[in-house]
């Protein structure tokens, strides 16, 4: 999963980009404003959702937000900021944040907040995802079958998730490299092949369809 | 506590008091001589009356009261009162003797040469007489002392008792007037204690008599004064705590993924991260404790420094930061000025402004300090190779918790407040421009030299 991380201060925006890793997300990570705007155009990053800081150099968090929301662009966006009188929560909900966190904050609450966030965007009710006896939870990175936990690396963890967030649908290998590493990141070319077929030999080989030329999708519910 | 109703009502009572007693005094002074001019012309009056009358039966012995005497003679019917009268004829011979020189201590009245009032001992009692010539008559008249005494008396505890009466009467009046009269004091009081206890209101001075308006006046010049230094602490209280956002925003995320580390030296990376975070707190704290300090130690300049020896020390200060990035520190330190201020506020202006100049000086880089004298002032330059700084940003970088766009050093934004604080509590002045021969910044400060004079008179005041 994709994420844009916009925050200026050095110390706090290496922090969360370990954090945020660690949850699973593929982050970016940009230190300007116009940076920031530069990313949200870009519509091959494909980001499922942005943490954006208020105060950055030169052009604000919030004067980006209200031109790429301008744009048409509806990417979740979680704000954060300092400013925590109330004019400024809602200057900066009515400028198109979907949520809003004051500094200082705790990593397992700003997660919690971008789990649902994305929770809402897709629809569900719960933060699991679950496809036939297949249940994914973002929250403790874990996966199941059945009932018994299957032990998956982070990198299988973000690749099924891919692949369970859109069930029946084709995702190319570069749509999945995409949601696997970040910009930072060298790809290797097998990887997604080499994470694909270790993830079949736990789940099963139906698990996971090849679509022969266009890439992979959830195999179906097994009888 | 002086109590300025206690004060008066004392203090009137005194007066009142006093006065009273005075009063008193010549009353009773005045009432006793009055009584006694009074009791002489009495006696004078009976000479008056004696004179006229015509003693037929000449005596030579004491006898019963002569009957030719008319009922005038005897002017009191008491016989402790009664004067005491005699009459003779020129040979000496009683013509008239009155009951009570009759019964005066089994004697008769003497006869007195001198004639007038006088006071003749007779016996163990002391008697006024008057003796008088009238004609072929010797008259004297006497009366004790001791009666006149008494009359007297009665007659001055007469005039007292009305004073004496009066004087608790005055002081009631004078206790409850100036009660009614010290009422708005009162009221301004209870006014000022009835207000929430950390109010910078002003007192509304227009209902408080006249007296009192410029203690109230001067009592809202200092609540405003107050007011200004309360909103400065504040702001600065504010904007602290605003400052300690960020850096404990960082603190809290780096011990959050402290926690997510998979192995040992992720783990070791992670705890180094969360260490300069700690670090960048505690040079925040530090760097807010000296700007606090240095705001509130405005005094007068008493104390002067050898520049070029405090510029020395704070370049051994920063020699070990600056080698370990292989920074080379050039100083020109030969301006033989004496500065004011004591050798740790001159540290810190230095030391802020060096550790700028090496923040921002790359590695490899040079930072030059050099001082001189000039225009009766001492010039002192710090160079540096940083980046320098757009011009609109020359000046703001000297507001508090200002920090430029762009600058990841993690700085606090107090550093160059501080310094500009202080040089200016010093009378001087710091600015910043961009070098022109590469990039990097000048940061000049300005400092007023102290006059050989007052070198010597300090030299003086400490030997």
């Amino acid at each position: 999963m994709r994420l844009l991380l916009v925050e200026d201060d050095h110390m706090i925006g290496e922090s969360l980009v370990k954090g945020l890793r660690d949850e699973g997300y593929v982050v970016d990570w940009v230190r300007e404003g116009a940076a920031a705007l530069a990313a949200l155009r870009d519509h091959h990053a494909a980001y499922a959702i942005a943490v954006l800081d208020w105060n950055l150099p030169r052009q604000d968090g919030l004067s980006v937000l209200r031109t790429v929301r301008a744009e048409g662009n509806a990417l979740p966006v979680l704000m954060i900021t300092a400013r925590d009188e109330l004019v400024d929560r809602i200057s900066g909900l009515d400028g198109g944040a979907d949520d809003y966190l004051v500094k200082p904050f705790e990593l397992g609450e700003l997660k919690a907040r971008l789990r649902s966030l994305l929770r809402r965007r897709e629809g569900r009710p719960s933060t699991e995802i679950a496809h036939a006896d297949l249940v994914l939870d973002p929250v403790t990175h874990t996966v199941r079958r059945g009932g018994s936990p299957i032990a998956v690396t982070p990198r299988e963890f973000t690749l099924l998730r891919a692949l369970m967030e859109r069930p029946g649908a084709v995702l190319s290998r570069s749509q999945l490299e995409e949601r696997l590493y970040g910009w930072d990141d060298g790809i290797q070319s097998n990887a997604v092949e080499f994470t694909i077929h270790s993830l079949r030999r736990k789940l099963g080989a139906a698990s996971i369809e090849n679509v022969r030329g266009v890439g992979w999708r959830l195999g179906e519910a097994p009888p | 506590m002086s109590s300025l109703r206690k004060g008066l009502t004392l203090w009137l009572w005194a007066a009142v008091a006093l006065v009273g007693a005075i009063c008193v005094l010549i009353g009773y002074w005045q009432a006793r001589k009055e009584t006694q001019e009074q009791l002489d012309y009495q006696m004078q009056q009976v000479v008056h009356i004696l004179a006229g009358q015509t003693f037929t039966a000449p005596s030579a012995s004491l006898g019963p009261a002569p009957p030719a005497v008319s009922p005038m003679v005897r002017i009191s019917h008491d016989a402790d009162d009664d004067l005491i009268v005699s009459v003779r004829d020129q040979q000496g011979h009683l013509l008239y003797a009155s009951r009570a020189n009759r019964q005066l201590s089994g004697s008769l009245l003497p006869v007195l040469d001198s004639l007038g009032f006088q006071t003749v001992l007779l016996g163990d009692e002391t008697y006024r007489v008057f003796v008088a010539q009238a004609g072929n008559k010797r008259i004297e008249i006497a009366q004790s002392v001791d009666v006149i005494r008494e009359a007297e008396e009665a007659v001055g505890l007469a005039t007292l008792l009305p004073i004496l009466l009066l004087l608790p009467v005055l002081g009631m009046v004078i206790g409850f007037v100036i009660r009614r009269e010290l009422r708005p004091l009162n009221a301004a009081a209870s006014l000022i204690a009835s207000r929430p206890p950390l109010s910078l209101e002003l007192l509304p001075v227009e209902a408080m008599p006249r007296e009192v308006r410029p203690l109230a006046d001067e009592i809202n010049r200092l609540l405003d004064r107050l007011k200004t230094a309360v909103q400065r602490e504040q702001r600065f209280l504010t904007d602290a705590a605003h400052a300690l956002r960020t850096p404990l925003t960082a603190l809290q995320l780096q011990a959050d993924v402290l926690g997510g580390a998979r192995d040992p030296s992720e783990k070791a990376a992670r705890l180094e991260q969360l260490r300069a975070g700690i670090r960048r707190v505690r040079r925040l704290s530090e760097q807010l404790l000296s700007l606090a300090r240095s705001e509130s130690t405005a005094g007068p300049l008493t104390v002067s420094t050898e520049l070029d020896q405090a510029l020395e020390e704070v370049l051994a200060l920063h020699t070990a930061a600056a080698s370990s990035r292989e920074i080379t520190l050039h100083a020109d330190t030969h301006s033989n000025a004496r500065v004011y201020g004591n050798t740790r506020r001159l540290t810190l202006i230095f030391g802020n402004l060096l550790d700028n100049a090496v923040r921002y000086t790359p590695a490899g880089g040079q930072v030059r300090v050099c001082a001189r004298t000039e225009d009766n002032c001492a010039k002192i330059e710090v160079w540096d190779e940083g980046c320098g700084l757009p011009p609109e940003e020359l000046e703001r970088v000297f507001e508090r918790f200002y920090r430029a766009p762009g600058d990841d050093s993690n700085g606090s934004g107090l550093g160059l407040a501080t310094v500009d604080t202080l040089v200016r509590q010093l009378g001087g002045r710091v600015v910043l421009k961009n070098r022109l021969d590469r990039t990097g910044l000048i940061a000049t400060v300005t400092l007023p030299l102290v006059s050989p004079l007052e070198v010597e008179s300090e030299a003086t005041a400490t030997s």
